[in-house]
C-alpha cells in the first residue's frame, strides 16, 4: 500500500481534503446553518451554496455561474453530496466530522490538563538538573518553551470575562431578550470562569515546588548568568500567581453586581422611565445665562445642610507672651536630698574607678605586647560587685583610645564570645596588640 | 400614657455611644451624607438604626428636617430631607442645592450602569470616556448643557469641560456617599445612589404623561 504522503501529493488530491480558504469558509458557513436548523434535515440547495460564496467574498458580490459551478464540483469530491433526484445538497460524513472537530477545538480552548502536564514535566526536569549546564538548559530551553503557553490559559479566562461582560451590555443595547435571561447567562458564565480558575490554580500547583528548587539551587551562587535567569523565572512564576488571583478578584467584584441587577429586575419599567426622563431633560433643559433650567417644575430639588464652619479664633502664643509666673518657694525634702546625693555620689565613685582602671591599662601597656581586654572586663566586674556600666565604659574608652593610638591596634573578633562562670555576661573577644 | 410616650426622647444621647457618636452622626447627616451599613460608616449606621425613631423626632422637632429611610433590606440608607412646606430652622446660607448639571450626570450614570449594564464600570475615567465616545446620540445635548457651548459640536475644549463637570459631580456624589470613590478614581455605586431617582419618582412614574403634554 502506497504511503498517504505519496497519494496526497498527486495533483489536485490535497485540495480535495483541505480545500482553499474561500471553499473552506463557505463550508463552515453552510455548517453553521445546518447546525442551527436553518436547513431542514441538513439539506440545502445550490442557491444556498452560492449565497455562502457571496458571504465569503469580501465584497459580497455575485460571480459568474461558472465560478460557483467549478467550486461546487471541487467540493463534491469529499465535502458535498449531491442528490440528483431532487437537486439538493447535503454534507458528507467527512465534512461534518471536520467541521465538528473545528468547532469543538475552538470552543474548548480551556484545557488545564496541558498546564498540569507542562508543570510536572518542568518540575521533574528541574529536579534532575544538577550541573550548571543542566540548569541553564532548563532555564533557556524547557522553561522558555513552556513560558509562552502557561499564561495563555489565564488570558483565556480573562477573555471569557471580557466577553461575558461586553455581551451583557450589548444585549441591553439590542433589547432583544429579557434582563433575566441575560443575567442568568452572565451569572453562569462567571461561575464557570471561577471554577475554571480554581482548576487552573490546581494545575499550577507544581510551580511552588519549582520555585523552591530555583530559589536555593546551589549553582546560582557561582554563576551570575544562571542567577539572573533563575530570578527572572521566579518572577515569572510569581506573576502567574498574581494573574490567577486577579481573575478571582475581578470575579469577586462582578458577582455582587450581578446580584444587584437581580434585585433590580422588578424595577425594569421604572428604569426605562428613568431613561426617558433623562432624555427629556437632556432635550428640553435650557441654558439661561449660564444656568440650567429644567423643563419640569420642581422648586426645591435636593438639599444638603452644610453644618457650620466654626470660626476659630487662633491665639498665637508668641505674639502674646504669657507674663512670667511667680517663683515658687521650694521646701527642702531631706529624704529626696539624701537620695539625690546618693545617686551623684555613686556617679562620682564610678568615674573615679573608670580613671583608675584606664590608668592600670595604660601602665600595663608600657611593658606588655598585648592586653586581653575581654579578660579585663571580667576582672572589673568581679572587683566592683558586677558594676556592668563601669566595666563597659572602661572597655569602650580603652578601645577608642588605643584604636587610634600610634603604637597600638585593637582587634575585635565578633565570632568568638568570652564568657565567665561567675556571672551571665558575655563579651566579644577583644585584644589590644602592639604594632 | 402608653409605653412609647414613656420612652426617653433623648435616648440616643443618654446611651453609651451617644457621647462618642452623636456629634459625628449629626455632622455627617447635615453635610448631606447618606448613612449606610458599610465600611467606616458601619458604626454610625448601627447607632442611627438603633435610635432611628427618637432621632427622627429630634430632627423634626428641633430642625424641621425629616430623617428618612430609603432602600431595601440589604441596602438601607438614611438621610435628612428638607420639607419645603414646613418652617425649617435651617437658615438660607446653610442650604446647598445640588446643581442641575450634577443631577443630569447622576441620571447619565444611572442609565449607563443600570440600563446599559456596564457592569465593570468602576473608574471615573472609564465613565468620562464612555460619555465622550459611546453616546453619539446624547452627545450634542451633553455638550450644550454641560460644556455650555452654543453649538453642539464635540471639540477638545468641550470634552475637557464635560470631563471636569463629571469629575465635579462625582466628587459631590462621593461626599454625600452616593458613591464611594478612591483617590485614584475607582468608584462603587452605593445603595443610596437611588436617592436620586427616589427624589424624582413622581416625574419618572408619570413621564409618559409629561411627554404627551410637552
Amino acid at each position: 500500500m502506497p504511503s498517504i504522503f505519496d497519494q496526497i501529493k498527486i495533483e489536485n488530491t490535497y485540495e480535495m481534503f483541505f480545500p482553499k480558504k474561500e471553499q473552506g469558509l463557505a463550508i463552515i458557513w453552510l455548517y453553521e446553518r445546518t447546525k442551527d436548523g436553518s436547513f431542514d434535515k441538513g439539506v440545502f440547495k445550490e442557491e444556498h451554496i452560492r449565497q455562502a460564496f457571496q458571504e465569503v467574498s469580501l465584497k459580497g458580490e455575485r460571480q459568474q455561474w461558472e465560478f460557483y459551478n467549478s467550486h461546487i464540483m471541487a467540493l463534491q469530491e469529499f465535502f458535498l453530496f449531491y442528490n440528483e433526484e431532487d437537486q439538493t445538497y447535503s454534507f458528507t460524513d467527512y465534512a461534518t466530522y471536520l467541521c465538528d472537530k473545528v468547532s469543538k477545538m475552538l470552543s474548548d480552548r480551556f484545557n488545564p490538563t496541558v498546564i498540569e502536564i507542562t508543570c510536572s514535566d518542568l518540575y521533574q526536569k528541574l529536579e534532575n538538573a544538577v550541573t550548571d549546564t543542566d540548569l541553564l538548559n532548563w532555564l533557556t530551553i524547557h522553561f522558555d518553551k513552556a513560558k509562552t503557553h502557561l499564561k495563555e490559559q489565564i488570558d483565556y479566562l480573562n477573555q471569557q470575562i471580557d466577553r461575558s461582560v461586553t455581551e451583557f451590555s450589548e444585549r441591553a443595547k439590542l433589547k432583544k431578550d429579557s434582563l433575566l435571561t441575560a443575567l442568568k447567562d452572565i451569572e453562569s458564565k462567571i461561575d464557570e470562569v471561577r471554577s475554571q480558575n480554581q482548576e487552573l490554580r490546581q494545575a499550577f500547583r507544581e510551580i511552588d515546588k519549582i520555585k523552591t528548587i530555583l530559589m536555593s539551587h546551589p549553582v546560582r551562587e557561582s554563576n551570575e548568568v544562571i542567577d539572573e535567569e533563575a530570578t527572572a523565572a521566579i518572577d515569572y512564576f510569581d506573576s502567574i500567581k498574581i494573574m490567577l488571583s486577579m481573575v478571582d478578584s475581578r470575579i469577586n467584584k462582578i458577582q455582587p453586581k450581578i446580584q444587584q441587577f437581580f434585585a433590580s429586575l422588578n424595577r425594569q419599567r421604572f428604569d426605562t422611565n428613568v431613561e426617558k426622563l433623562l432624555l427629556y431633560l437632556l432635550d428640553k433643559t435650557e441654558v439661561v445665562s449660564g444656568e440650567l433650567r429644567f423643563p419640569v417644575d420642581k422648586t426645591e430639588l435636593i438639599i444638603q445642610y452644610p453644618s457650620s464652619n466654626f470660626t476659630i479664633v487662633e491665639k498665637r502664643e508668641e505674639l502674646f507672651p504669657v507674663p512670667r509666673n511667680q517663683r515658687t518657694a521650694y521646701v527642702k525634702d531631706p529624704k529626696k536630698e539624701a537620695d539625690a546625693f546618693q545617686i551623684s555620689h555613686l556617679k562620682w565613685i564610678r568615674q573615679t574607678n573608670i580613671n583608675v582602671w584606664l590608668d592600670k591599662i595604660k601602665r600595663k601597656s608600657q611593658y606588655s605586647a598585648e592586653i586581653h581586654l575581654s579578660e579585663k572586663f571580667f576582672e572589673i566586674l568581679e572587683k566592683h560587685d558586677n558594676d556592668l556600666q563601669l566595666a563597659v565604659t572602661v572597655i569602650y574608652q580603652s578601645i577608642s583610645i588605643y584604636d587610634k593610638h600610634e603604637k597600638w591596634n585593637v582587634f575585635i573578633n565578633k565570632e568568638k564570645n568570652i564568657q565567665s562562670k561567675k556571672n551571665n555576661y558575655e563579651i566579644w573577644d577583644i585584644w589590644m596588640k602592639r604594632k | 400614657m402608653d409605653e412609647t410616650e414613656m420612652k426617653n426622647k433623648f435616648d440616643f444621647l443618654d446611651c453609651l455611644q451617644g457621647k462618642e457618636l452623636f456629634a459625628k452622626l449629626d455632622f455627617a447627616l447635615k453635610d448631606g451624607v447618606h448613612i449606610q451599613e458599610r465600611g467606616k460608616q458601619k458604626e454610625l449606621f448601627l447607632y442611627l438604626h438603633r435610635f432611628c425613631t427618637t432621632l427622627a423626632q429630634y430632627y423634626y422637632d428641633f430642625w424641621g428636617l425629616g430623617l428618612e429611610e430609603g432602600g431595601t433590606d440589604l441596602g438601607t440608607y438614611y438621610y435628612l430631607k428638607f420639607y419645603p412646606d414646613i418652617k425649617s430652622r435651617i437658615p438660607l446660607n446653610h442650604k446647598h442645592i445640588i446643581s442641575k448639571e450634577n443631577i443630569i450626570i447622576g441620571l447619565l450614570l444611572y442609565k449607563v450602569y443600570f440600563n446599559d449594564r456596564h457592569i465593570e464600570l468602576n473608574t471615573l475615567s472609564k465613565f468620562q470616556r464612555l460619555i465622550r465616545l459611546d453616546y453619539p446620540d446624547l452627545k450634542p445635548s451633553i455638550v450644550r448643557l454641560l460644556a455650555k457651548a452654543r453649538r453642539e459640536k464635540s471639540t477638545q475644549l468641550n470634552d475637557d469641560r464635560i470631563d471636569a463637570c463629571i469629575k465635579n459631580a462625582f466628587d459631590e456624589f462621593n461626599n454625600i456617599k452616593w458613591i464611594e470613590m478612591e483617590t485614584d478614581g475607582t468608584f462603587e455605586i452605593l445603595p443610596s445612589f437611588h436617592r436620586l431617582t427616589k427624589e424624582f419618582a413622581d416625574e419618572i412614574n408619570s413621564i409618559d404623561k409629561i411627554l404627551k403634554e410637552s
